[in-house]
């Protein structure tokens, strides 16, 4: 889906970092550039793991991003705190200028929202929706959580309870 | 329950020192804590008896028991 360039993906999720989390492995294995705002940091390359824009607010990142698609070709940005962008508004706008701009020029928009979409917006691509970890999910996280700490505390739980601690969650 | 939300819970368990079968119970104590708040959602115990009513079997079980209030 992400090779096909759907111009505009929004995600709906609470889970900022793990949608985050998978896009990061996603340049991994393809190397495609992935840019990522956030409203305290600005834009990061996921590529080179470095900011690459200052501007913190969401119409800054828009330009931003508007400007480095204009330049060059097959462009991601991703958007992890929209704001304003439910109905016909001068930032909804903003963005759908934005994805238009992506069209183009094989660019994609994505943005990170458990927020409705200005359907006029939303009509130039497509919603996907991250559920919560699963119980196969849930376990590796809890065991990520737990084994760093074996031999520092007790620890009684076997595989019997891993399991179903990761049911309980999921 | 979300990534964050598991992960937190975990670490308040560990932060006791130790990770004991009990703690398990946690998890389902706090998965309930989260939940109450969500309006339109209702808890609803499950006992052994409610259980054994699903499949055709159970159902005719659970009938035979109630059969003398349902007649009644």
């Amino acid at each position: 889906m992400f090779k096909a360039r759907i111009p505009f993906v929004s995600i709906k999720s609470m889970e900022r970092q793990r949608v985050i989390e998978v896009l990061e492995e996603l340049v991994h294995e393809t190397g495609l550039p992935i840019y990522v705002h956030s409203l305290s940091h600005g834009v990061k390359d996921l590529r080179s793991n470095k900011y690459v824009n200052e501007d913190r607010s969401f119409p800054g990142g828009i330009d931003f991003a508007i400007q480095n698609i204009s330049q060059r070709n097959n462009n991601t940005f991703v958007f992890t705190e929209p704001s304003d962008i439910e109905d016909d508004n001068i930032v909804s706008r903003h963005l759908y200028d934005c994805v238009i701009q992506s069209i183009e020029r094989g660019g994609c928009i994505w943005i990170i929202s458990t927020k409705g979409i200005w359907p006029q917006l939303q009509r130039l691509g497509m919603t996907l929706t991250l559920n919560p970890p699963n119980e196969e999910e849930m376990l590796s996280v809890i065991k990520e959580c737990v084994l760093p700490y074996k031999g520092q505390i007790e620890i009684d739980w076997d595989e019997n309870d891993f399991l179903l601690a990761a049911t309980i969650p999921s | 329950m979300t990534k964050i939300e598991a992960e937190n819970v975990i670490a308040t368990l560990m932060a006791r020192g130790s990770l004991r079968k009990e703690d398990i119970q946690e998890l389902t104590n706090t998965k309930d804590k989260l939940f109450s708040d969500i309006s339109g959602l209702e808890k609803v115990k499950v006992d052994k008896i409610t259980l054994n009513v699903t499949g055709l079997e159970g159902l005719r079980t659970w009938l035979d028991r109630q059969k003398i209030f349902i007649n009644s």
